[in-house]
């Protein structure tokens, strides 16, 4: 029987036009909020349609460490983790007419207690507010934003990219389950980045059009960025920094075009002319093959402050991702870039490893809280930094329930600026990032670097500059697996992520591990996790890290270079009360050892808490 | 049903009982320090002034000598007996000695004591009946005539905001240098061998013009050679040690004193080679520049005063060393006069 | 094909169901704007250059709560505040903050939870924020003040407002065995350590400072039940660098009820008893102190329809320890924030009863482990409530239970210290109160509120000996209301306090032990005469205008005596 017949037509039609009266009824009656738009004066044609949700996270976590670094507290609770993680997010939808809005809130909540003694309680923290607004016009839909995030281009405005531990939950986790979690994130083959924290945020004004004639869009952001101080503020990570910035981008079906335009520019401090400015303009373009699809970003960027002036350098990324139709018959992708010294651009990207942002006065307290810089850095594939030129290529393949990726890079300076590499610590990140809090001298010998969820150390090469004739060579190599299956009728998730990395004085395509490269690293993550019951889940985490410098590096007390061993062993259970709440426990056991530099030596637990509800 | 409640429950009462008897405290117990003294007490060294005339004039100090057979609260009561001036002195201790009490001469309100008043002063003791007696004779009172001039009070580390400073409206002032008020004591040894104090002289006293904070002597043009760092100096006559005086200045206006970049500061070494109290006055023109500020002494911009007590120790000494400073007073013309009348 | 049917209408259904969520969301809140003009005068700012003297202060401030409820079970609730103090312009005094979060709900329907920022209160002898005086039977118009100050201090009942987590579940057993058990536990953080880098002082000095406890229930029947209560007040040692110092105070009570009647006239003995540990160590230098005492307290109950008679004892021990139970509600040693000093600045003005009524800014809101100074004068029997240390005896209180035309009650305590303080002869207090409210409306039969009030509590402390004690205090409160026309109405407050005499006040150092004493005497009396006129737009909403006068008289120098004069205007809304 044909199932579109007249009668069931009219019926469906019926049945759903009843239920958008009913739903538009019980939007009117059941909010109070209405009575307070009673008061305000809107067009009388049509009514405000508002939808809240939001999240409420409570955290706590409590640290218990037996060997720690001198200066740290042995026993620590955090809660609430870092100090930007809301308790309360709120947002709020609605509907005008043809405009749709939207604003959300953010609340911190730090449980400090009321004791006098030490301080009064600050706990609750009025964090963020933003907002958007749709308007269909003639010209197109313009949407205006306040203190939302955007994404210009990798180059241009967007935030580092970086792979997160599953096991260890950022705050901003949005999955209601972990099923949905874990089923997410077996579907993603290769270890790929996170997408959808590649947003810059801007606190200031947005517009964006879009649906404009001839397919055309634009975008025009001013404002501040993060990292850039408050507008009294003359003592911050980056000076009083504004931030003009835009896109204009005419589309051929799915093929794409774009310019994109990066200016941040402001003043050392509040009374003196000391300005600094940083500039990046590109021409975007993806275009899409049955077979293939290729990214590129072609452009140049420069800073200057009121010592240097630095030339325009160029900026250039291709990539290209391959599909299942090619002769391999596997989905692979090739990528290279060229980013020059000068590309300075803290809201993109691109992670700076070679523009130290001096502070001409010399003040010494920027310093130490300078996250910025991260020279010689070790990337990951895919990651950008300035001064570099590199290729990284990935291929992705499947085996029933196994999939797997591969990952190769390699990268070399432009010039060699600073005798340090700057690498990053993966096991227990999380937990490391906790010890303090954006500080770049960190720890017994000052090297480490604290930053958001993550933790880096540098480690110098004992050369004299004078005579440094190579330029530093990076390699990187990610192995990647995921396996699902069933035990007992219930699914069972299995991970494993490698990363090698190797630096060296000679050119290679491979990394070299031995002692010929200055730096070497390897780091094994396995993950396993059980739904072993309708509404728990329960999950097992080791992690491995090698860490070992060679003799032309800084020695240690016993005379020999770096070489750490750390390892982390984490469960954690979760328990799905419904399809809106959870709660969320997780211990780690770590412990992390250098034989060389014997002050370098962390040994401990982190257990923790979550109970997050969506609504 | 209510019997067998019952029941339980006195089994539950016993228990509390049983429970209840750890208490650390018996009933013959007094907490806290006793208040009264034993019937035994008696003084073991009698009761007495340390001197027996007093010339604040000439920087005396008194104060009162005693010796219990316990830790007593005790109570002096001093009284003129020509002018019924009174004030009195109180405390917790088993002796009394120049740390328990001290007196500079001065009564409480409204009426004070002559020169060449005899006083009597009684002492007290909480939960005994005998009280005990001695008398001085007082001279003369300590005078300093300030009017006019400005006290820099309230030294507090190097804290701009928490000092104060305030004109000497009453030229009838008769505070003793070594009044704990005034005072601040300096103390150094091999392991802290230098000891700052920074007083703030940004703001004036409400009475001058509460409504604009402004400079000490930002009205007119003074000669450096007229103004003078006034100050009385504890000396123990050692002369191994000095203290330096920084007076600051805000060159650039912008009320904050920096001094690696816009703003003067000039310098003063003071050797301490006496003992005992002494009125010092130094006039702003024997500071030595440093700085960088605009390399003129200019006392309209004066801004601060930073007192820094160095300690010059021969190496293998470990012995403090310590001196106070009080009333310390920027006089714009000319030295600061002591004892203009009496 | 009928599946597919029912698949799409199902489908559509959902879509719409989910498209409706936004009605588990409402909205409350509280506007409110205080302003008031008062001067000081007397012979204590006279010719006074630097003392403030008069002043003009306000600030409007409106509360919005959002409570979001995704499901019966679990909701969430937030409380912003938008704030704009009086005296500055273009917004320059506006502030917003967050008053409160709250997640609460239940897990599997048998938890109940509340997260985040929570009252808790057990019994008075382990979790119990104290009334600040006894103020039961107060003027009408001086509980507009009170509720004011009592909101701002998140003063709910007798409980503390905390921030932490608190869980509790009960289960009907065997009728015939155990009617109810019921668990709670709670757990809250007093003090944490926040400083994240070793370049401030507090990073080594304070450990994080946590408060748990939880309360086990048994009904066995309607007539006995007993519960067992726990409230463990601790640092965590580690949490500072140099753990200075460390504190452990436990106190465990049984509390209990037995009904030996329970027909028309109901008879039963009820009461508390329990013990405390306190632990307190110091590393620089190093000392630890550990005192163990108990309490007891057990009363007899006879009450019906109308009355009620209770008669008690008490004994509660001289190191008896429970600092959430004995935590103070004002911080006694400070001066008021309105006309902070007198006598040119040299002296601070004393709290008096306008300011402990009034002065947000002396409120309390930490639960200290040192037993607080308190002022004898507002209270020097039981200053820290009944659990206050070193007290036994006996006491009494009958009252009447349920509205009439007079609601009155009446109490006496007879009690005495344990152990003797600085002395061997033991005080001994005697503090007798008595209140009653007369709805006169009730009487001639109107709708109108007419009402009286009154109340007395009359407080002697005394101590023979070679350190005598003779402290005497007398606090009236008088009022009446008057609705002159609907909702319109005419309201008059008397307070009285009369203390004189001498005390030795305990001078307490960290670890509770008293170090010396300051003898205090006092001849003084303040009288507090309000009138006033409000008009209650609604259910929540209220106006009015209140003209004070505070006549503060030192007797013992009169040159510190002063007055103070007020007009307040007070603006609420609740919606």
């Amino acid at each position: 029987m044909n199932f579109f017949c007249k009668k069931h037509r009219f019926f469906i039609i019926v049945h759903f036009l009843v239920c958008s009266a009913t739903i538009e009824q019980a939007s009117a009656d059941s909010l109070s909020i209405s009575k307070l738009y009673n008061n305000i004066s809107f067009d009388s044609i049509g009514r405000v349609k508002l939808n809240f949700s939001g999240v409420a996270r409570f955290e706590a976590s409590y640290r218990n460490m037996h060997q720690l670094y001198g200066g740290m507290r042995p026993r620590v609770i955090f809660v609430n983790g870092w100090q930007n993680t809301p308790f309360l997010e709120l947002t709020c939808r609605g509907e005008r007419g043809p405009v749709k809005f939207d604003f959300g809130m953010a609340f911190m909540h730090g449980y400090m207690g009321f004791d006098q003694k030490v301080q009064p309680s600050y706990g609750q923290l009025f964090q963020r507010m933003g907002g958007r607004a749709k308007v269909p016009t003639r010209i197109g839909m313009v949407e205006l934003t306040i203190n939302e995030s955007h994404k210009l281009s990798s180059l241009t405005l967007g935030a580092n990219i970086q792979r997160f531990n599953e096991f260890y939950r950022p705050p901003w986790l949005w999955y209601r389950s972990s099923k949905e979690q874990f089923s997410n994130y077996y579907s993603n083959i290769s270890a790929k980045f996170d997408n959808r924290y590649i947003y810059g945020g801007i606190q200031g004004l947005g517009i964006e059009i879009t649906e404009l004639p001839k397919q055309f869009s634009t975008t025009l952001l001013l404002g501040k960025t993060a990292g850039s101080g408050f507008f009294n503020n003359t003592i911050g990570i980056a000076p009083a920094i504004v931030f003009v910035g835009g896109k204009v981008s005419k589309s051929f079906g799915r093929h794409n075009i774009a310019y994109n335009s990066s200016n941040s520019m402001g003043y050392e401090e509040n009374f003196n002319n000391n300005y600094k400015s940083a500039s990046i303009h590109t021409i975007t373009s993806e275009f899409y093959h049955n077979k293939f699809t290729f990214f590129s970003e072609i452009g140049a960027g420069r800073y200057q402050n009121v010592l240097v002036k630095k030339d325009w350098n160029p900026a250039v990324v291709m990539k290209m991702n391959f599909n299942r139709k090619n002769f391999l018959k596997l989905p692979f992708s090739v990528q290279y870039f060229y980013m020059g010294r000068n590309l300075y651009n803290l809201v993109s990207e691109v992670m700076n490893s070679a523009v130290y942002d001096t502070d001409v006065l010399g003040l010494q307290s920027k310093g130490a809280y300078d996250i910025t810089f991260l020279p010689g850095l070790v990337t990951d594939l895919g990651i950008l930094t300035n001064n570099r030129h590199g290729v990284n290529t990935d291929v992705e393949f499947q085996i029933r329930r196994l999939k797997a990726s591969f990952g190769l890079g390699w990268n070399q300076e432009l010039s060699n600026e600073f005798n340090v590499i700057t690498f990053e610590h993966r096991n227990f990140a999380a937990i490391r990032s906790r010890f303090a809090f954006y500080v770049n001298s960190f720890g017994p010998y000052n090297d480490l670097v604290q930053f958001f969820m993550r933790n880096f150390e540098r480690i110098k090469i004992e050369e004299n500059p004078d005579s440094i004739s190579y330029r530093k060579s990076y390699n990187t190599v990610n192995f990647n697996l995921k396996y699902k299956t069933s035990v007992f009728g219930r699914t069972l998730y299995a991970f494993n992520f490698i990363n090698c990395n190797t630096v060296s004085d000679v050119v290679s395509p491979f990394p070299i591990f031995s002692d010929a490269s200055f730096f070497r690293y390897i780091y094994e993550e396995a993950t396993i996790t059980y739904n072993f019951a309708s509404k728990f889940h329960i999950i097992f985490q080791y992690g491995y890290e090698i860490a070992r410098g060679n003799k032309r590096t800084t020695l240690g007390e016993n005379g020999n270079p770096m070489n750490q061993t750390g390892v982390s062993k984490g469960i954690g259970l979760d328990y799905n009360l419904n399809e809106i709440a959870s709660i969320y426990i997780r211990h780690t056991w770590f412990d992390h050892k250098d034989k060389s530099f014997v002050l370098d030596n962390l040994k401990g637990t982190e257990t923790s808490l979550e109970f997050k509800i969506f609504f | 049903m209510l019997r067998s409640d019952l029941k339980t429950y006195s089994i539950l009462i016993s228990f509390c009982i049983i429970f209840v008897s750890c208490r650390d405290l018996k009933k013959n117990d007094v907490i806290g320090p006793k208040l009264e003294v034993s019937p035994n007490f008696k003084l073991l060294e009698p009761f007495s002034f340390n001197l027996s005339i007093a010339d604040f004039q000439n920087y005396d100090t008194v104060w009162f000598n005693a010796l219990f057979s316990e830790k007593a609260y005790w109570k002096i009561n001093l009284r003129g007996l020509n002018s019924g001036a009174q004030t009195s002195f109180s405390g917790y201790s088993e002796k009394l000695n120049a740390s328990s009490a001290r007196w500079y001469g001065k009564s409480k309100p409204p009426i004070k004591f002559e020169t060449s008043e005899r006083v009597v002063a009684e002492l007290e003791i909480r939960g005994h009946e005998t009280k005990y007696y001695d008398t001085i004779t007082k001279i003369t009172n300590f005078r300093l005539d300030g009017a006019g001039n400005s006290l820099v009070n309230d030294f507090s580390f190097y804290d701009y905001g928490a000092s104060e400073f305030f004109f000497l409206i009453n030229t009838d002032w008769s505070e003793h240098p070594d009044m704990p008020l005034q005072k601040i004591s300096l103390d150094v040894s091999t392991s802290a061998p230098a000891m700052s104090y920074l007083g703030s002289i940004k703001y004036l006293a409400k009475e001058r013009n509460p409504s604009k904070p402004y400079y000490l002597l930002q009205d007119q043009n003074y000669d450096p050679k007229e103004v003078y760092l006034n100050l009385y100096v504890l000396g123990y006559g050692n002369g191994n040690n000095y203290i330096q005086f920084n007076l600051l200045e805000d060159d650039n206006n912008d009320q904050k004193f920096e001094g690696n970049k816009f703003d003067d500061f000039y310098i003063y070494d003071l050797k301490l080679d006496w003992i005992g109290w002494k009125l010092v006055s130094i006039p702003y023109s024997s500071f030595l520049k440093s700085g960088k500020g605009n390399g003129v002494q200019n006392p309209k911009s004066l801004m601060g005063v930073e007192v820094i007590f160095h300690n010059k120790w021969f190496p293998a000494t470990t012995d403090h060393y310590n001196t106070s400073i009080s009333f310390i007073i920027i006089s714009p013309d000319g030295p600061l006069s002591e004892f203009s009348k009496n | 094909m009928k599946k597919k049917y029912v698949f799409i209408l199902s489908f559509l259904f959902v879509i719409n169901y989910t498209y409706g969520q936004n009605k588990n969301i409402s909205f409350f809140g509280l506007h409110r704007t205080p302003i008031n003009y008062t001067t000081l005068r007397g012979n204590a700012v006279s010719g006074d250059t630097i003392s403030n003297k008069q002043g003009t202060g306000g600030f409007t401030f409106i509360d919005l709560g959002i409570v979001g409820k995704p499901s019966d079970k679990i909701s969430a609730t937030a409380i912003m505040r938008g704030k704009n103090e009086f005296g500055a312009f273009f917004n320059t005094g506006a502030s917003a903050e967050i008053r409160q979060i709250t997640l609460e709900g239940t897990i599997a329907d048998k938890f109940a939870f509340q997260v985040g920022d929570i009252d808790i209160g057990l019994t008075p002898y382990t979790f119990y924020n104290n009334d600040e005086i006894y103020n039961t039977y107060e003027a009408d118009i001086f509980k507009i003040r009170r509720d004011v100050v009592h909101y701002e201090n998140f003063n709910n009942g007798n409980k503390w407002r905390v921030q932490g987590f608190d869980a509790s579940t009960k289960a009907a057993l065997n009728k015939k065995i155990l009617k109810q058990i019921s668990f709670r536990g709670f757990a809250t953080r007093s003090r944490a350590n926040n400083q994240q880098l070793p370049t401030t002082t507090l990073y080594y000095l304070n450990p994080d400072r946590l408060l748990v406890g939880g309360k086990l229930g048994v009904i066995q029947s309607k007539y006995f039940k007993t519960s067992g209560n726990l409230v463990h007040f601790f640092d965590i040692t580690g949490t500072s660098l140099d753990s200075s110092y460390s504190l452990k105070n436990t106190v465990l009570t049984n509390d209990f009820e037995v009904m030996f009647l329970d027909k028309q006239i109901k008879m039963g003995l009820r009461g508390e008893a329990g013990q405390s540990f306190y632990r307190y160590s110091e590393r620089y230098p190093l000392r630890e102190v550990n005192k163990n005492d108990y309490f007891y307290d057990a009363s007899l109950f006879v009450k019906n329809k109308k009355i009620k008679l209770e008669v008690g004892y008490r004994n509660v021990g001289p190191q008896f320890y429970s600092p959430s139970a004995q935590s103070l509600r004002i911080i006694n040693e400070i001066s008021p924030s309105m006309f902070p000093t007198v006598n040119m600045g040299n002296n601070a003005r004393v709290q008096t009863l306008l300011d402990r009524v009034t002065d947000l800014n002396i409120y309390n809101k930490s639960i200290t482990q040192r037993l607080m100074p308190f002022l004898p004068q507002y209270g020097n029997v039981q200053p820290y409530g009944i659990a206050t240390p070193n007290r036994s005896g006996f006491t009494a209180n009958i009252s009447n239970t349920q509205d009439s035309l007079m609601n009155f009650e009446v109490g006496a305590d007879l009690l005495s210290e344990i152990v003797g303080e600085g002395s061997f002869s033991l005080r001994k207090f005697t503090s007798l109160r008595a209140g009653n409210q007369l709805n006169l409306y009730k009487l001639i039969n109107t709708k109108r509120i007419i009402q009286l009030r009154g109340a007395a509590r009359m407080e002697n402390t005394t101590r023979s000996g070679s350190v005598p004690v003779n402290f005497k205090s007398l606090l009236v409160d008088a009022g009446a209301l008057f609705e002159i026309a609907k909702r319109f109405d005419f309201s008059l407050g008397y307070k009285y306090l009369n203390a004189s005499g001498n005390e030795y006040l305990a001078i307490r150092d960290d670890f509770n032990d008293i170090t010396s004493f300051n003898t205090f005497e006092m001849k003084s009396s303040q009288g507090w005469y309000t009138v006033g006129l409000q008009y209650r737009i609604a259910n929540n909403s209220i106006v009015s205008l209140h003209s004070n006068l505070l006549a503060y008289q030192n007797k013992q120098d009169a040159m510190n005596s002063f007055n103070i004069n007020q007009i307040f205007l007070f603006y609420s809304l609740g919606f």
